[in-house]
């Protein structure tokens, strides 16, 4: 049978030709972000059984640490400064940690998942550069961890009634930080990106990091529960500053223009100042070295 | 002449490769074991995961006051409660979700159905797989009670009556949760996806079989759920035992053995039933190759 005869596979045949070809227009990098977070969130979306059993997951953890809240004395936690309630003072530092994570285990996990299944290599053929990939990448992570701490916040108003005391423009101060906090933890993440990308193996950086911030983060106590020799680690680490500053403005009212948030912001600042660039200079050693070694896609 | 010797190793009496479920039980194990041992840095960070967790808890602690533990009979330090309850959900999870996770695996990969097609027993294959995950277990456990005890003076009650007595009640709590276990990989099998399941089970139970509280502090609606659960009744004797030096004679202890052991009873069964009913489901859709 000719093929003439078959109408569409005629004009699959013919989009082929040369000549008759548009040319292709050049992506833009704002269309090349928005299309991985689109392809994201749809693959995301698809899995709904797994959103809604998320959403019990996170309700069962607000509930977990109020009850937790009903043997702990609240009194340590006024005495730090962060009003009179546990629960609150937990719920803010479990909620806003997830930003943590997204901005830097998200990164490797998505790198480590790519070589694992070979489509990195496949996405850095391509014209999308690799720092575009990643925004996009982090930016549905960041949507992640919004939507999860708007859901934690939800369980804990209808059903715990958390302590949070606030204004507009302490909540104005609280996005600023949860801006510079995600800034700061880029930093860390894409250095561990050059590490992974470059050894391959989990990263070591990524487990200190983790650790450290679990254990003196002050997620779950105030900063005056450490022995001394442990305050100065904790204070060099960006989650300290970022949590203390959002639980003096949720449970207190206070804002950029109050001495303690200030010295946070100061602190978050500082530490973004030395960081990034150090955090890039590490990525394009990683990033340079897989590439010349042909190692990009490998695990 | 040469086609001779290429053919002459195959020809002869065949040697049967070995069978039995024990040898095959063994095989597994080993294999397991061997991979375990050769990820020396996986199972390092591992352990200092779970070091690390018991050190939040030891700052924690500080913040707790102790009269909830005490009227509920744990003695009167938050550390020595949390330490049992973490450290004894890695048995818990082992139970319940490392058939689940080794068969998703060897789905994804596409070796599953390639070891169907050996002489490979399933049961066997199942039991040796569980053991290898309960070697791990005992592996994060001990180091965890360890670091806890040693490192971070977390005061347990160690004398060889109660460390049987615990041996014991590990022992029941494993059994009374493996039907579970091989339920959910059964229905890995069929639907091929699941895990958030037992993920929210593993939460569940974490949130209402006291790891991190006492009951006490739940509303009674939520301690009657509590009840339902059998590693309610495992970590209430384990933590007599460990925290107030309570043998087998005591009667909580007996009375939560025998309940776990009726959970054992029911659920191993039927697990092994549905598991059964599951994988010839589908190796006679043919789904056994994908995921």
């Amino acid at each position: 049978m000719d093929y003439r005869d078959n109408e569409k596979l005629w004009n699959v045949i013919e989009s082929f030709k040369e000549g008759e070809q548009k040319p292709r227009k050049g992506v833009s990098f704002n269309e090349k972000v928005s299309t991985v977070v689109r392809n994201g969130f749809k693959i995301f979306w698809s899995y709904r059984a797994w959103i809604a059993l998320d959403l019990i997951g996170t309700a069962v953890l607000v509930a977990l640490y109020f009850y937790l809240s009903v043997i702990v004395d609240p009194d340590t936690i006024e005495d730090a400064g962060y009003g009179a309630s546990f629960f609150t003072f937990a719920l803010l530092g479990i909620a806003f940690q997830q930003y943590t994570y997204s901005s830097v285990e998200t990164f490797s996990h998505e790198i480590r998942h790519g070589q694992e299944n070979g489509t990195l290599e496949a996405v850095l053929t391509t014209k999308t550069e690799f720092p575009t990939f990643l925004i996009g990448i982090g930016l549905l992570s960041f949507i992640y961890a919004t939507y999860f701490l708007i859901c934690a916040f939800i369980v804990a108003f209808i059903f715990f009634d958390p302590v949070i005391t606030t204004n507009v423009f302490s909540l104005l101060s609280v996005v600023a930080l949860t801006f510079l906090t995600i800034i700061a933890h880029i930093c860390i993440g894409i250095a561990s990106v050059g590490i992974i990308v470059k050894i391959k193996e989990g990263d070591p950086l990524l487990w200190l990091f983790g650790w450290l911030t679990m254990l003196l983060g002050t997620i779950y106590y105030p900063l005056d529960l450490l022995p001394a020799y442990l305050v100065p680690i904790a204070l060099m680490m960006p989650i300290t500053h970022a949590l203390d500053g959002i639980r003096r403005c949720l449970s207190g009212s206070e804002t950029l223009l109050s001495p303690e948030v200030f010295v946070d912001v100061l602190a978050l600042l500082a530490f973004i100042i030395i960081m990034l660039p150090l955090s890039i200079k590490v990525f394009r050693w990683g990033y340079n070295e897989a590439r010349k070694d042909g190692t990009l896609h490998a695990y | 002449m040469r086609v001779d010797e290429v053919l002459a190793p195959f020809k002869g009496k065949e040697k049967t490769a070995p069978h039995s479920y024990f040898h095959q039980i063994t095989s597994i194990l080993n294999a397991r074991l061997k991979i375990f041992v050769s990820y020396k840095i996986w199972v390092l960070v591992e352990l200092l995961n779970s070091v690390v967790s018991i050190a939040i808890y030891y700052f924690f602690g500080v913040m707790v006051e102790s009269e909830e533990l005490e009227s509920a009979g744990y003695g009167d330090s938050y550390l020595a409660f949390a330490l049992i309850g973490i450290a004894s959900q890695t048995f818990l999870w082992t139970s319940v979700a490392r058939i689940s996770f080794v068969l998703r695996v060897e789905l994804q990969e596409g070796t599953f159905e390639a070891l169907n097609a050996t002489r490979l027993r399933i049961e066997s294959y199942l039991l040796g797989q569980t053991l290898a995950g309960f070697v791990l277990s005992t592996w994060f456990f001990t180091g965890a009670m360890l670091s806890g005890i040693f490192v971070l003076s977390a005061s347990l009650t160690l004398t060889p009556e109660t460390i049987i007595t615990s041996l014991i009640i590990i022992f029941f709590m494993i059994l009374a949760h493996l039907g579970i276990g091989f339920i959910a990989a059964g229905g890995i099998l069929i639907l091929k996806r699941g895990e958030p399941l037992i993920a929210l089970f593993g939460v569940l139970t974490q949130f209402l079989s006291g790891v991190l509280f006492p009951l006490g502090v739940l509303p009674p609606e939520l301690e009657t759920v509590a009840m339902t659960l059998p590693f309610t009744y495992a970590l209430r004797s384990l933590r007599f035992a460990l925290l107030d030096e309570r043998s087998l004679s005591d009667p909580t202890i007996i009375n939560d053995i025998i309940i776990c052991g009726i959970f054992a009873l029911v659920l191993i069964p039927f697990g092994i039933w549905f598991f059964r009913k599951a994988h010839n489901y589908a190796k006679t859709r043919g789904t056994l190759g994908h995921y």
